[in-house]
């Protein structure tokens, strides 16, 4: 997927800076940004980073970035370069699907995950039911405190302790199963 | 012949229509009357809900009448929910896409509208029948904000970029304008497999209608009619359309400027110059401004002198996108749709089983294969880019009674890694072996041997790329167990169910040596299922009474015929699958303002089409405006020489050129030059076309349309043979 985001200085009326301010993706997404400014130019550039990372120039008014992709589940600060109070965080996750099979089940994929400490994982329903992924062994809400209905996305659950296998199931069909692995 | 669509540029009486076009401009410069639509898209959702085994759905039409086809095709931004098979479930994801709306008639009205917004779907279906006039209006509404950074035009230079977040380049690396994706958002139309000018109004791709998301739609619809209704009257309004192009672009220039967008103020000032250049030279503006009026007629063959010497084959055809360095951006996208023109072969058709045009008991299936995704995946691979959608549908489902009798036209919009693909039923219950024991794929084999013809539809093919098939060709590929597809090729049959109730998949099957299915569902179509007493149904294969006979003007190209030159053009590429290969056509790459080819019109030639590429990467060559026949095929991984075809000679307008292979030595080591390159036999394939009744400039390219927008297009022309200098 590509993202959209938008940088604003001039609109008085609008939050200064990046929305939104924390962009929710997935791995293997893009971002992109749109400078909504008339005369005032923008640099997105990961904190920490060389300025030119991203872009080796900055953003005109009124124009659009190159795109990023984020190949792999983490966190990045990011601010502009030009501008000190501007900055934004992307947060990526690892994604499991949720979908219908040929044969009229419902899967998980990829059915088993491997993440490192510390990333996030969201589940993507794309099933006709809701459904909400828990520990084999843990309450219902151990992770998400409502089902995720068909269609939407559940927010991330990171993951900070190494756990050599967990278990999970659907906690509204309980033959639906995977696996997280945190190393 | 000089086609209606050859409209000169002089010429210009036309009043009335020059003041309905300077409409255009000025409303748009003034930014009033905007069309009431929101251009900026919602908050992007993550998900969706993934659709898949559902009955196929047949796509909206925009059909002739009166002997005129009236419509709107309109291209927008809009976030698209597209369901792709992933690893042993349906999964789904909606991006915001380049795509398709049609219009029955000259307006913008909802409730006129053919196609469905917010899922996976082609444009509409045109339909027209052989004589009629074809009025149809491209409006580009696309919000340049919407995407990441693409120029308006070509002119700039820029191509697609993509970075990865630590830093290190994506795209374009060793791409190079013209020959990279870009413009993304710059469009036109291609009406693949019609023969009609390559000029003016026509079918010409040389020009670019860049986005133009506040353009007046009615304003332009309305001078699109004035200028329709000038052209009915005998006038020319060719001056009119030109400029009130300019003032639109003057306009959008204009207000670029007015909100400091100062890359899009560059970018216009370069397409309004490039137009200025053009047109002094006598040449058609390249830069249309959201806007381009389509008026064509689809000539009729008669056979009385100084008329078409080739008319329009009925048949199969289709429309999508064809600016070069954004076609596999916007057909991934989705923009593309079918163009039935009917003819005396549809009415043939209609009446198998006893029915008439009116009453058929016969059932026509319009079968479109695409694949959609958000970007090519050299930029940045999408999660659905190997989906072979039907219709926009995933796996749809279609029903037959036993031992009846359908009508499939398919059209392949799809462009998959290798020139072609092998398609074949496949019964139930190896289907569903082959999903829990997938070794037994390990061959690279597809299983025909193991299929009891009686089990599955047999397949009669009538047509190849919107040609009926002569007597002969159709009686000598009866009930064949598979089919081959390249992209842009299409094929019709008669698809005939077997006399007993069941279950049959069609899948497609990479060639030999090309990469090994290790998931069966992951290459799934379609699925059929036979059941009930087909009475009422069309159930019996044509007698040759009843086949529709051949139009003349599709007799073969004899010797006699070939006065014209025989050239040899070579497909070459660099580097191979998982690098990134630079493409050629003659050892050079696509470049603007210069011609590759040179007919002369009137004159028959003989090519051969050769292809040094190995790794089974066969390359679809098509060729704009004049369909080919062909005449010899040497594929060097399976012949030994050289194969003639049998006559009467199929036509076609993309034929895969066989991939080469690399030599041996008596000891069967690989060869290699000097410079340790692999010496090559190339796969080749011999076609005669005519050049005839429409002189101009268009291209011929590999239809794998990631090869053509990176360089492998020819630009040509055919000229006629007229001249006003006199010896005496």
């Amino acid at each position: 997927m590509l993202w959209r985001n938008t940088v604003q200085r001039e609109n008085g009326s609008e939050p200064i800076g990046f929305d939104p301010q924390v962009q929710q993706i997935q791995a293997g997404d893009s971002v992109f940004w749109f400078n909504q400014d008339t005369n005032t130019e923008h640099q997105p550039y990961p904190s920490g980073g060389l300025t030119t990372l991203w872009f080796a120039a900055p953003i005109p008014p009124r124009a659009t970035s190159d795109q990023v992709r984020f190949a792999n589940a983490g966190t990045t600060a990011y601010a502009c370069a030009l501008h000190d109070d501007e900055s934004g965080t992307i947060d990526v996750a690892a994604i499991v699907q949720i979908g219908p099979t040929f044969d009229g089940g419902v899967g998980f994929v990829p059915q088993a995950l491997a993440l490192t400490k510390g990333q996030s994982v969201v589940w993507n329903n794309c099933d006709e039911k809701p459904h909400r992924p828990m520990p084999k062994d843990g309450p219902a809400d151990a992770w998400l405190q409502q089902d995720i209905e068909p269609g939407d996305t559940s927010p991330p659950v990171t993951f900070s302790e190494v756990a050599p296998l967990i278990p999970y199931v659907c906690a509204l069909h309980s033959g639906e199963t995977g696996t997280i692995t945190v190393t | 012949m000089t086609d209606i669509a050859d409209l000169e540029l002089e010429n210009d009486t036309l009043t009335p229509s020059r003041r309905d076009f300077l409409g255009i401009a000025l409303t748009s410069a003034a930014g009033v009357m905007f069309w009431p639509y929101a251009p900026i898209l919602e908050a992007q959702k993550a998900a969706c809900v993934a659709k898949a085994g559902e009955g196929l759905r047949p796509i909206g039409e925009i059909a002739s009448s009166g002997g005129y086809l009236r419509g709107v095709i309109e291209v927008v931004a809009e976030q698209r929910a597209i369901t792709y098979y992933n690893k042993g479930i349906f999964s789904c994801f909606q991006p915001v896409v380049r795509t398709y709306h049609g219009y029955r008639g000259w307006n913008t009205d909802p409730k006129n509208r053919v196609t469905t917004p917010n899922v996976a779907s082609p444009g509409p279906t045109l339909r027209a029948a052989v004589g009629d006039t074809i009025e149809l209006m491209l409006l580009n509404r696309i919000d340049q904000a919407t995407f990441p950074r693409s120029t308006v035009i070509s002119q700039r230079g820029v191509c697609d970029t993509s970075v990865n977040s630590n830093g290190t380049p994506r795209y374009p690396k060793s791409d190079k304008f013209p020959n990279c994706f870009h413009a993304s958002n710059t469009t036109n139309l291609h009406f693949h497999g019609t023969h009609v000018s390559p000029s003016g109004f026509a079918d010409n791709v040389l020009i670019g209608v860049i986005p133009n998301p506040k353009i007046d739609v009615n304003a332009a619809i309305q001078g699109g009619i004035a200028a329709y209704d000038a052209w009915q009257r005998g006038e020319n309004p060719t001056k009119s359309l030109i400029e009130a192009a300019a003032l639109a672009l003057d306009a959008m220039l204009e207000a670029a400027t007015a909100a400091n967008d100062k890359e899009l103020v560059a970018q216009l000032t370069d397409a309004i110059h490039a137009n200025h250049q053009l047109t002094e030279a006598g040449e058609w503006p390249q830069y249309w401004p959201g806007f381009y009026p389509h008026f064509f007629q689809l000539p009729t063959y008669s056979g009385e002198p100084n008329t078409f010497v080739m008319g329009q084959s009925p048949g199969t055809h289709w429309y999508h996108c064809h600016q070069h360095g954004s076609t596999t951006m916007q057909l991934l996208n989705g923009m593309a749709g079918v163009f039935i023109i009917t003819g005396d072969y549809d009415d043939k058709m209609l009446r198998i089983g006893g029915g008439t045009p009116e009453a058929p008991k016969i059932k026509e299936q319009v079968l479109l294969f695409q694949l959609f995704a958000e970007q090519p995946n050299l930029v940045s691979p999408s999660p659905s880019s190997a989906q072979v959608a039907v219709n926009g549908q995933v796996v749809p489902v279609v029903n037959m009674k036993r031992t009846e009798v359908q009508w499939w036209r398919i059209v392949n919009g799809a462009m998959k890694a290798h020139g072609i693909e092998q398609y074949l039923f496949i019964p139930d219950s190896l289907y569903k072996d082959l999903v829990a024991n997938p070794k037994k794929m390990k061959n690279g084999q597809p299983p025909t041997s193991v299929i009891d013809p009686a089990t599955v539809p047999s397949l009669n093919q009538t047509a190849q790329d919107g040609v009926q098939y002569a007597w002969q060709n159709f009686v000598r590929n009866q009930n064949a167990g598979t089919f081959e597809l390249a992209p842009g090729n299409r094929a019709d049959f008669l698809v005939q169910a077997p006399k007993t109730d069941g279950t049959s998949w069609l899948v497609f099957w990479p060639p030999a040596g090309a990469a090994t299915i290790t998931d069966i569902r992951a290459n799934t179509v379609m699925k059929v299922v036979v059941a009930d007493d087909p009475a009422g149904e069309a159930t019996a294969l044509p007698t040759q009474a009843q086949y529709p006979v051949q139009p003349v003007f599709l007799a073969d190209i004899g010797d006699a015929e070939l006065r014209g030159r025989a050239r040899t053009v070579t497909f070459s590429m660099t580097g191979g699958i998982g690098q990134q290969p630079q493409f050629f056509i003659d050892d050079k790459q696509f470049a603007e303002g210069t011609l590759d080819q040179i007919m002369l019109e009137g004159t028959a030639e003989e090519w051969t089409l050769l292809n040094t590429s190995l790794q089974s990467i066969s390359h679809p060559f098509h060729i704009h405006v004049n369909p080919f026949q062909v005449v010899e095929v040497f594929d060097p991984s399976s012949m030994t020489a050289p194969q003639p075809l049998p006559r009467p000679w199929i036509w076609w307008d993309t034929i895969s050129i066989p991939a080469g292979v690399q030599k041996t030595d008596e000891f069967g080591n690989p060869m290699t030059d000097a410079n340790g390159n692999p010496i090559v036999t190339p796969g080749s394939i011999k076609m005669r076309s005519r050049f005839v009744d429409f002189a101009g400039k268009f291209v011929l390219h590999c239809h794998i349309l990631g090869h053509e927008d990176r360089g492998m297009m020819q630009l040509i022309e055919v000229v006629d043979n007229k001249t006003v200098v006199k010896h005496h």
